[in-house]
This record gives structure tokens, C-alpha cells and sequence, in this order.
């Protein structure tokens, strides 16, 4: 009798879940909002950006529900992916929006985006803290930060990041960066970054990162040049074993910070070798144009650094993104396209 | 004083046959000597009409026998950098061409332009040229996207300045902070006390939000006017050339702090001297004063003698 009577309620139990997934899923399937995140996820961006534009907070936040409550659902395994996908999806839709805004100035916008986003986020995360994508997620919207020099928001976006048990050398490249935006932003530019901008703890960063990946020439060139900046002479150790194998933008690096050195402890010569191999090997670029012409130019040589600058300036169809400073001076934000479409395939329907 | 002459930064310039014969005769005849660009004000005025015997000038604290040479006389080499970041697109950009296509229609016959851009990259749109179709060409084809490289673009037009007996001004407008240079603001104002130079600025407040995050949440603060940290950049650049910032509060100013700018440097006294009892190289602080008369004197603060 209680086996019938269980089996009764049980049988009830499972009509009403199955009538509410029913019920559930063609809402999920109906809605608008639904219908902007599939956009996204089919490569239809600005669509599908249009549309989450047109929609009210409200319905957004009903929509939200209907996909945490479908992803919760223990009963439906299949269901419960389908909304974790739809989640991987608006994520990447809020994530969008969000720095869209950001652009335009609309701070409201920024903020209400990307805390939806965030919310998502850690949904996932609190399912599995490794998971590719929330990995990944994260990395880009450091990048982005970075990008923007927003460095508070990343370094605060970062210890929330932050695994005690092991990150992954991303991340500790992406943490060191910002100890090292902040410290040439408060040292360099005489500005308040928002952060400490500790050196040591860029390092700490870097060598782990390293530990991690010994590969990752990034995280050797930046090691490089913080211990050079704190005039620690295993930095130019560093940066010299950046040699042929490396690629040419850590390479060009590797010499301009080399030159830099050279520089401020006054081997005009060496400072002009190092700046001239950069130029050498990636004439587009402009720093190390910039740094040479001011070498001539302060040791008197007027009509050389005039004519460095009439080269590098007067060069035509350059693209304004080829120097690879500007990026280097960004943190990890050149890694945010890689990170964006990984992403993005992530998303795929 | 042989050395001195024959090794001297860009502050002293040779003035010898390039120059009209008037300039030549207030100079001693066919020397080298150090060219100091003066302004005085009184308040908001400008004061006219001062001879070499009203000024005081001291080299390393040494007096020296000064001269006036005619601002009429010289030739103007006017260096215009522009900043043509993203925050300058729409009608800021619209304001800046109008307001560097007025700033052309005060030149004179003689005097010379170049035009340079700075986003991402410093470009140099137009080199030292009278011709002011090739700048106003320039003007009509300026695009604005990207970040502001505003250092290296400062540096590059104190660069371009080579040696020649015309006057240089450079110009640099900007609405906001450095976000792409390599050299340091340190590199730049090193290189300006190496030229002769006086530096202009224009800067317009460009306003962005300051973001934090409180509690988990990402908050936008306040916001905060950029200016100011571009400001102690371009101020410290053009006072040190004698030179000095105007700030402008819309796009409808900028035209204003051109014009204003330019009639400024046209009512500047040039004064000239051979230095005497200084040592012949190194940096030479200058000190420029008013004998009688009263008003504020602006000077570039030194010269590098090589």
C-alpha cells in the first residue's frame, strides 16, 4: 500500500515536473529574450544585440529565472544543459552589451549588463569552478579591463578570479599585468591608477606563471622587464635570452626594453644598438622609433632624430595597432580576441 | 667662447645671413648667440611696446647685454599637433578642423606649417611646408579613432624643429590623457629644454566614468575630468618653454584658444644675447625681469648649452 500510495505520488510528482519542463521549455524557446541569446549563439551579434536592447529589465529578469531554474533542474539532465548552454550564450550577449555601453559612456548600462553577466557567471562556476568557459569568460573581461585601463575593476575582478588552490598561467599573467600597468601608471605618468601596482607581486605572478608554463615567453619578457624597472640586473639576463626563437613582437620588446636600460645607465651606444635591432626587426612599429629619435635628439644629433621621425611618422598605411607596446602597455588585452572566440565557439549551437 | 659657439644646443641659434638685414644689426654682426622668447602681461593684457633696456636677463645668474630683434623679422614655423583620438570624433572634430583652418588664415607670407596627428600612432600629416593648401588638405582628411599617444607626439613636433632662423611654435591640442606613449613625460620635457622652441597647448575636459566594485558589484562611482592629469603634463611642457596651456570648455572654444594663441606668439619680444661669463656648456638657468616696468615676464626657464 505505501509502495502503491509512493509510487501514486510519485507518479504525480514526475506528471507535474514533466508538465512544468513542458511548460518551461516552449516559455524558454518563446521568449524574447531566449530568442536574442540563440541569435547571439547562431553568430548573429548585432541582431541579437538589437533585440536585448529592446528589451525591458523586467522581462530580462524573467528570463533569467525561467534559465537558473532550468539549470537547477535535477530531474532533467538534458534540460539543464539546454540552459546551461543558454546561459554560456547570454553571457557572452550580456558581456557584449555591457562593454558596448561602456563605450558610449552609458555607465548604467555597463553596470546592469555586466552584473547579469556576472550573476550567470558564477551560477556556473559554483556548478564547476574549472570550467573552460568560465575560465576563459574571465580572462576576457580582464583583458577587456585592461584594454580600457580600468585597473581597479581588474584587479578586484581578478582576486574574485583568483583560485586559491592553483590558477591557471593566464591568469597569473593577466594578475601580474595589472600590478604592472598600476606601477607604470603611479611611476611613470604620475596618476593615480586605482591600484597599488606592486612590482614584487608582479613578479610573483610572472615566476609562477612561468612555473606553470615555462613556455610562455609573455610571461618571460614581462619578468624581464619588471626586474629591469626595479634595476635588478637578472632582468637584462632575462630579457637577452629572448633571442631568434622567440617570436618577433617579444623579440622587438625584448630589445627596446634592453635599449631602455642601456639608456638610463648611459650607454648611448648600446641604447642605440638595442633600439636600431627593434627597428630592424618591425619597422611599423613606432616606439622604438620614438626612443631612438630621442636618443640623437638629446645626444645632439637634431637632424637624424628629425629624420627618425619623419620615417616613422610619415609612414603611410601602417596600421595604428602594429606596435607591439601599445599592447604590451594593455596588459593581456591583445589575448581578448583569442579569448572572445574561443568563446564564441564555446557558444555554438 | 669659440667651443661655446661652435657646440651649442638648439637654443642658441645661428643667426648669421638668414636673417634680414634688421634683425642682423640689433644682433652684434655675424655671431651666435642665444634667441630668449618673452612674453609680458599685466592681468589679462599683454604689454606692448618694450625695448631691450626694459628687460633684466640673467644667465646663470650672470646679467648679460641683451638685444631686441623684431618678432616682424623672423619667419614663424608653426608645428601643429592635433590629437585625433576617439573621444575627438563628431563635432569636437568638426570644431578642430574650422578652428586649424582659421589658425592658417593668420599666417604670413614666409612663415611655415606642419601638421601632425596623434591616436594611436603620431602621423605626420604635412611636413614644414608654406603651402597652406597642402595643410588645409591635410585638415579636411583627419579621422579620429583610437587612443592618445600625446608624449611621443609632443616629442615628435619638438623633434621636426631643425635648425633654421625662423621662430618655432608649436601647438598641441589635446582632450585628454596619455594612453599609447612610449617615452615618459620626463623624455619629453628633457628634449624641449633642448630646442628653442615655445610650446602651445590647447586642452579640452573630456569627461569618463570612474568604475569600481563594491561588494561583488561593479559600480560606476562618479565621474572624472581627465584633463587635469593631461594638463600637469602640458603645463610642465610649455612652461618650461615659456609657452602655457589654454583650457577650453566646449568644442566652440577651441577655434578661440587657436586664434588667441597664435596673436599671442606674434606679440612675444625676442630677445638676444651672446652669453658672457657663463660656463659654455651644460644647463644654463635663465632668469628674465622686468627693469621698471611692472607685468608678469613668461621665458622658457633654461637652455642646454652641448
Amino acid at each position: 500500500m505505501r509502495t502503491s500510495a509512493r509510487s501514486a505520488v510519485g507518479a504525480v510528482v514526475i506528471v507535474v515536473v514533466l508538465c512544468r519542463a513542458l511548460a518551461a521549455a516552449p516559455q524558454l524557446a518563446a521568449s524574447s529574450y531566449t530568442e536574442a541569446i540563440d541569435l547571439y549563439r547562431q553568430g548573429e551579434e548585432e541582431l541579437a544585440l538589437k533585440k536585448l536592447a529592446g528589451l525591458r529589465s523586467d522581462e530580462i529578469a524573467r528570463g533569467r529565472d525561467a534559465l537558473l531554474a532550468a539549470l537547477a533542474s535535477k530531474r532533467q539532465e538534458a534540460e539543464s544543459e539546454r540552459a546551461a548552454a543558454a546561459i554560456r550564450g547570454a553571457i557572452m550577449l550580456h558581456t557584449a552589451q555591457s562593454f558596448a555601453a561602456l563605450e558610449r559612456n552609458n555607465n548604467g548600462e555597463f553596470r546592469f549588463q555586466l552584473a547579469l553577466a556576472q550573476s550567470y557567471i558564477d551560477k556556473l562556476a559554483s556548478l564547476d569552478r574549472h570550467a573552460p568557459f568560465v575560465r576563459t569568460w574571465r580572462l576576457l573581461v580582464l583583458a577587456i579591463l585592461q584594454e580600457g585601463m580600468s585597473l581597479a575593476v581588474a584587479d578586484q575582478f581578478a582576486r574574485h578570479a583568483h583560485d586559491s588552490r592553483g590558477d591557471s598561467p593566464e591568469l597569473l599573467l593577466a594578475l601580474g599585468a595589472t600590478e604592472e600597468m598600476g606601477w607604470w601608471i603611479r611611476h611613470e605618468e604620475d596618476a593615480d591608477p586605482g591600484v597599488k601596482g606592486d612590482l614584487r607581486d608582479a613578479e610573483r605572478h610572472y615566476r609562477q606563471a612561468l612555473i606553470v608554463a615555462p613556455t610562455l615567453t609573455e610571461a618571460r619578457v614581462r619578468l624581464g622587464r619588471i626586474l629591469t624597472l626595479r634595476e635588478d640586473a637578472e632582468g637584462m639576463k632575462i630579457l637577452g635570452q629572448i633571442g631568434e626563437s622567440a617570436e618577433a613582437p617579444f623579440q622587438y620588446l625584448a630589445r627596446l626594453f634592453e635599449g631602455d636600460v642601456y639608456e638610463k645607465h648611459g650607454d648611448i651606444a648600446e641604447a642605440e644598438r638595442s633600439y636600431t635591432a627593434a627597428v630592424t626587426l618591425l619597422p611599423a612599429a613606432q616606439s622604438a622609433y620614438m626612443a631612438l629619435a630621442h636618443l640623437r635628439h638629446a645626444r645632439g644629433a637634431r637632424s637624424e632624430a628629425a629624420q627618425d621621425i619623419r620615417s616613422t611618422a610619415g609612414a603611410r598605411d601602417v596600421p595604428d595597432l602594429s606596435d607591439p607596446w601599445f599592447w604590451y602597455a594593455r596588459g593581456t588585452a591583445w589575448r581578448g580576441r583569442g579569448y572572445n572566440e574561443q568563446l564564441r565557439l564555446m557558444i555554438r549551437p | 667662447m669659440t667651443r661655446l659657439h661652435q657646440a651649442c644646443a638648439a637654443a642658441i641659434v645661428v643667426v648669421g645671413a638668414a636673417l634680414p638685414p634688421t634683425a642682423q644689426q640689433r644682433f652684434r654682426s655675424g655671431t651666435v648667440g642665444v634667441r630668449v622668447d618673452v612674453l609680458v602681461a599685466r592681468g589679462q593684457e599683454l604689454v606692448r611696446g618694450l625695448k631691450a633696456t626694459d628687460f633684466e636677463l640673467r644667465d646663470e645668474g650672470v646679467l648679460q647685454n641683451v638685444s631686441e630683434i623684431e618678432v616682424e623679422q623672423i619667419p614663424l614655423n608653426l608645428i601643429l599637433a592635433v590629437d585625433t583620438s576617439g573621444s575627438v570624433a563628431g563635432e569636437r572634430m568638426r570644431s578642430l578642423v574650422q578652428a586649424g583652418q582659421s589658425l592658417l588664415n593668420g599666417l604670413r607670407a614666409g612663415d611655415r606649417v606642419a601638421l601632425l596627428s596623434f591616436s594611436t600612432r603620431v602621423r605626420l600629416l604635412a611636413p614644414l611646408t608654406p603651402s597652406r593648401q597642402q595643410i588645409d588638405g591635410a585638415f579636411t582628411k583627419l579621422t579620429a579613432q583610437g587612443a592618445t599617444s600625446l608624449r611621443d607626439a609632443a616629442f615628435a613636433a619638438l623633434a621636426l624643429r631643425e635648425t633654421d632662423p625662423g621662430r618655432t611654435l608649436v601647438l598641441i591640442f589635446s582632450d585628454g590623457t596619455d594612453t599609447a606613449s612610449w617615452l615618459r613625460a620626463a623624455d619629453v620635457i628633457d628634449a624641449a629644454k633642448r630646442t628653442d622652441s615655445v610650446v602651445y597647448a590647447v586642452a579640452l575636459a573630456e569627461r569618463r566614468p570612474l568604475v569600481n566594485i563594491s561588494g561583488g558589484r561593479i559600480i560606476v562611482q562618479r565621474d572624472t575630468t581627465t584633463v587635469q592629469e593631461a594638463g600637469k603634463f602640458l603645463e610642465h611642457l610649455t612652461a618650461e618653454t615659456g609657452g602655457r596651456v589654454l583650457f577650453a570648455n566646449s568644442n566652440r572654444d577651441i577655434r578661440a584658444a587657436f586664434t588667441e594663441t597664435l596673436a599671442e606668439f606674434r606679440e612675444r619680444y625676442v630677445l638676444s644675447y651672446t652669453p658672457a661669463g657663463v660656463s659654455p656648456t651644460g644647463w644654463h638657468r635663465l632668469d628674465v625681469k622686468l627693469k621698471v616696468t611692472s607685468g608678469k615676464v613668461t621665458a622658457r626657464r633654461g637652455y642646454f648649452a652641448e
